[in-house]
């Protein structure tokens, strides 16, 4: 498995076994468990991935990343 | 300090809270009910003969030696079998029981041979003691009458002699074989004159028996009938250091006895809580791997992995290694460095290496080789109790009515432990085995599991879900303890989750290949049998779903109220001596000590004040990412400290092209591993004799390394040679004694606040949480609340494994460890412990050899879609048809070149215990196997520093 092909698998990963789980919103709850355990790096590979394979709940995941880096970077001007 | 044996109070301690007050030869004792009077004595100070007794098993009234008078009662009773009682006036010595223990003492003298000067244990020898301490001077019977002297000695057991001559029936090893070790490998055959000790089988030989080495009859015995070869070989020990072993996360305390500066022998030692003077053969006996031949003393550099070692002075060493991380930080960046800590080296060498990453790397790059094994316990019992470690301590077993072991195998890969389970169920204790194998402790001497549940390969969140739907659906929960300990509604939506028919064991018997009628068994056993406590390995944690079963294994806790008292919890069973540590260290590339997130600015800023640097506030890359960055181009140097992650790691092949492509591969270790081959730097590592430290067990038990010997690579400590590098590198660090990391670790870690290396010298151990709310540690965690406040139920939903067995990989791989190995065997191969298991063997199911032609001893090629390797069968019907199992203790088969990419999903643990694999008669050795065998003898050659001048 490449990178990228690793990154997807284990976003698709998460946001299966999370779906299940007692989380107010399933998306936000995939997206900081990835935030708290993923570099920078990986993220941005993630972000920039093509984003046919990821299933629904770990493409709403990534969306709210995109969303965070877009707040981010307007913080840092 | 000289030498002292261990005191020996000849009976156990009584756990009774009353006290009784007797007069011993006219002074007052008091002592608990129950205890025997040979102990009182004992306890007072006193002495009194034995030979038969001894204080680690029941009393026995053997010998007849402890005769003792007791006013008011018939004859000269023995003191070990005779309980005191309040009032109770005993004589020890008096001119009649001189005489009647010259007499008893007379007869065995008479047939023992009398070559006490010339004889190995001269000086230390019970038999010795005791006739001096009858006065015996001469032997009435002559020596010439009917004897057993002159008998053959069997040698076969590579640490120990048994010597029959010079045994005197005293079955102290038979009972040590029974009662502390639950082997039951020896009896005592014949009768009369005609009795002696038998290792049970037609050869008769310890080695050919069911005996498991670990030691207990040879610590038990008063001769030299039984004996280590070492003190044969070097003599009796002149003093003894107590340290910790070095193997697995029972974590025995030893008495390291040492002639010189050579260690004679290893010792279990009686105070150590862990182990309560037991242990097993690897750390007994499996230490000779510290002198081996192997051992690399000296740093070595060399430009490429395809040139020779060049040996160099440590200076050379440090300065070449400082600039590759200088030149690689500069061209690629910091974030292309990284590190990876070890299990087996001391929390302080971790504490260091994780340090020396976030504020000499400048970044987060550091993982530790728990990421393979436990790293889903952190989270799956942080998410769900708050704290990430075993909630028991190990005496709790005692209080165990109850228990289920699941993906463990306690008598191979813990085996003190396993021993004290052992007997625990020879008590009467219940037993639930949930295992895809026939583990020992399904059927043992004198131990059946209640229920073994053969569960298919990856399917234990399956498992779990049903034996909580069965708990819910039949009102065998304890809604009680829920509503005031847990968080009731997350209870509601998870036992309403488990309710549902798709859970319940008939729906998941396909899956799980459980009988539904056991595991429904099973459950009511386990929610109605009293105290239940749940011990569980790697087989719960390196899977898919390893974070969800540990999840549904504290669920299970919970719900049945079996959490935060003695006899029940939570128990992760560490596989390598320092695992727990190693967590705790902050060795995860997203959490400081203490398991706290690097982002957090609070305790960024506290470690940040502390070490005078700037943290990096973004979690680093873990093990598996990094070998993947590595691939990619961006990471591009690791220091490695023992660990070999070629052989550890899953996808070998994986790992290799990671390795290949990085520039600068630094290792810290004792010998050339497998991971060596692709190394650039070698810095010789120091073994847990020649250190000073502190490992914490499986039971978060912090105890005291102490170094024994010098290091053999000139004098350097483990956690020195990671100072020198960070000295290098501009960091200003001059600790000079481990105990100085210690004391960073507790300013800088709260559940270490009240551990210092004083306290541990003085106390012997301590268990974390140490700090103002627990002052004297915490043997038992979440009592009256969990760490986390309610304790959180967390729906685990059954996910399949993405690796499923098909048409061209029909059976399902799962890999373990066995009781004379140790991880990748780097130290046990190196022992006479190849005695026993010399070659990782693939166990197959009958059937399954027979479909495709193998017997047993074939060698048979196993491949997956990652890889193949060779390695010979066992056919055997420990596996359920359609499993086949072998271990990774030897580099030959290198098994892990089959395992996959595939990992837990919360944690990236590898699933090692789930692969699709194909096996076939096999023709020779796979291509990588060649490559591999070649890479190692190219990586072995060495031009020494004499040599280059
Ligand atoms: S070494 Fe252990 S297993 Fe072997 S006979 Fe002695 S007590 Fe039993
Ligand atoms: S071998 Fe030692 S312990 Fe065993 S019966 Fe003989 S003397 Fe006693
Ligand atoms: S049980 Fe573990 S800690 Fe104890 S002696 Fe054996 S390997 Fe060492
Ligand atoms: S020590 Fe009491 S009978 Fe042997």
């Amino acid at each position: 498995m490449d990178t990228v092909s690793g990154l997807i698998h284990m976003a698709n990963q998460i946001a299966k076994n999370m779906a299940t789980m007692r989380f107010d919103d399933h998306p936000t709850a995939v997206a900081a468990h990835i935030k708290r355990y993923w570099t920078g790096s990986m993220i941005a590979k993630i972000r920039a991935a093509d984003r046919s394979p990821l299933s629904p709940i770990a493409l709403k995941a990534v969306e709210i990343l995109d969303q965070a880096a877009a707040e981010r970077a307007v913080q840092a001007g | 300090m000289g030498y002292e044996p261990q005191a020996d109070f000849g009976t156990p301690q009584s756990k009774s809270d009353k006290s009784v007050t007797l007069t011993i030869d006219g002074h007052a004792v008091t002592v608990p009910e129950g205890t025997s009077v040979m102990r009182a004595a004992a306890e007072a100070g006193g002495s009194i003969p034995k030979l038969c007794a001894t204080d680690n098993m029941k009393e026995f009234g053997s010998c007849r030696l402890c005769l003792v008078e007791i006013e008011g009662a018939r004859g000269t009773p023995a003191s070990c079998t005779t309980p005191v009682a309040e009032g109770m006036v005993v004589r020890t010595q008096t001119p009649r029981l001189e005489k009647l223990r010259k007499g008893v003492m007379e007869l065995y003298i008479s047939d023992h041979p009398l070559d006490c000067l010339t004889c190995s244990a001269n000086n230390d020898c019970e038999l010795q003691d005791q006739a001096a301490a009858v006065g015996l001077r001469d032997v009435r019977y002559g020596y010439t009458g009917e004897n057993h002297l002159g008998q053959a000695i069997d040698a076969s057991n590579p640490y120990f002699d048994f010597n029959s001559s010079k045994c005197i029936v005293c079955s102290r090893c038979v009972r040590a074989c029974d009662e502390v070790q639950g082997t039951f490998a020896l009896t005592i055959d014949g009768r009369g004159f005609d009795s002696h000790v038998s290792a049970g089988t037609t050869i008769d030989n310890f080695l050919s028996s069911e005996c498991v080495s670990c030691g207990a009859c040879v610590q038990a015995c008063p001769t030299d009938a039984l004996q280590e070869k070492s003190i044969k070989e070097i003599g009796l020990p002149e003093r003894a250091i107590v340290t910790t072993c070095a193997y697995c996360g029972v974590g025995c305390a030893f008495r390291a006895e040492m002639r010189g500066d050579t260690l004679v022998r290893m010792v279990p030692w009686k105070d150590g809580k862990a182990n309560h003077g037991h242990s097993c053969v690897k750390g007994r006996f499996a230490w000779g791997y510290a002198n081996h031949k192997d051992r690399i003393t000296k740093p070595m550099i060399r430009k490429s992995i395809d040139d020779p070692w060049q040996e160099v002075t440590w200076d050379e060493a440090i300065a070449y290694t400082a600039s590759e991380l200088k030149r690689i930080s500069a061209k690629y960046g910091v974030r292309a460095l990284g590190a990876t800590t070890s299990s087996r080296c001391t929390n302080e060498e971790t504490f260091l290496m994780q340090k020396l990453v976030r504020a000499g790397f400048h970044n987060n790059n550091v993982d530790t080789c728990a990421r393979v094994c436990h790293s889903p316990t952190g989270y799956g019992l942080g998410q769900t109790f708050g704290g990430s470690a075993g909630t028991q301590d190990f005496d709790s077993i005692e209080d165990c009515d109850v228990i289920l072991v699941i993906g463990a195998n306690p008598t191979d890969a813990h085996p003190v432990f396993g021993s004290r389970m052992k007997a625990r169920l020879r008590k009467g204790a219940k037993l639930i085995v949930v295992d895809p194998r026939r583990i020992d402790l399904v059927l043992s001497p004198h131990i059946k599991a209640d229920y073994h549940l053969p569960v298919q390969p990856g399917t234990n969140v399956a498992v779990l879900t049903a034996m909580a739907h069965v708990i819910v659906t039949e009102g065998l929960a304890d809604e009680d303890f829920v509503r005031e300990r847990c968080e009731w509604d997350g209870y509601q939506d998870w036992a309403q989750f488990v309710s549902g028919e798709r859970h319940s064991p008939e729906f998941l018997e396909a899956v799980t290949r459980v009988p539904a009628a056991d595991l429904r068994a099973a459950a009511r056993l386990f929610a109605t049998g009293g105290n239940g406590g749940i011990y569980y390995g790697l087989g719960i944690t390196e899977h898919s779903q390893g974070s969800s079963a540990v999840m549904a294994l504290a669920n299970l806790s919970m719900a049945t109220g079996n959490i935060g008292r003695s006899g029940v919890g939570v128990n992760p069973l560490r596989g390598q001596n320092n695992v727990q540590g190693s967590c705790d260290m902050g060795s995860f590339p997203h959490e400081f000590s203490d398991y706290r997130h690097v982002s957090d600015d609070k305790v960024r800023k506290q470690f940040e004040d502390d070490w005078g640097v700037t943290l990096d506030p973004e979690p680093g890359l873990r093990i598996n990412n990094m070998m993947d960055a590595a691939i990619d181009g961006e990471f591009r140097a690791i220091y490695i400290q023992g660990e070999d992650i070629l052989q550890s790691d899953p996808n070998a092949k994986h790992v290799e092209a990671g390795l290949k492509n990085m520039e600068c591969v630094i290792m810290q270790d004792l010998f050339l591993n497998e991971t060596a081959n692709y190394a650039h730097i070698f810095l010789p590592g120091s073994t847990f004799l020649e250190k000073n430290g502190t490992f914490t067990n499986a039971e978060r038990r912090v105890q005291p390394v102490r170094r024994v010997m010098e290091p053999a690579n000139g004098g350097y400590e483990d956690w020195e040679v990671t100072q020198l590098v960070a000295r290098a590198l501009g960091l200003d660090w001059n600790y000079t004694h481990a105990s100085e990391i210690l004391a960073e670790i507790s300013r800088l870690t709260p559940t270490f606040a009240g551990i210092s290396w004083e306290r541990l010298d003085k106390e012997g151990s301590l268990q974390w949480p140490v700090n103002d709310a627990a002052p004297n540690g915490s043997p038992i965690m979440h009592v009256g609340q969990f760490s986390r406040g309610k304790g959180r139920f967390m729906v685990t939903d059954y996910v399949p494994s993405d690796e499923r067995s098909g048409p061209r990989y029909p059976l399902l791989l799962t890999t373990g460890r066995i009781l004379s190995q140790y991880n990748v065997g780097a130290q046990t191969r190196r022992t006479a412990n190849m005695a026993w298991h010399d070659e990782d063997l693939l166990e197959i199911h009958p059937s399954d050899a027979e479909n495709r032609g193998i017997k047993h001893g074939d060698w048979v090629r196993l491949a997956s879609r990652t890889g193949e390797t060779t390695l010979r069968a066992d056919v055997t019907d420990r596996v359920a048809p359609g499993v086949v199992y072998t271990t990774f203790h030897h580099p030959e088969a290198l098994s892990n070149v089959v395992t996959t990419d595939y990992s837990d999903w919360a944690t990236n643990c590898p699933e090692y215990k789930v692969t699709a694999v194909q096996v076939a008669l096999s023709n020779g050795r796979t291509q990588w196997q060649e490559e591999q065998i070649e890479r190692r003898e190219r990586s072995r050659r060495i031009i020494t520093a004499e040599a280059a001048e």
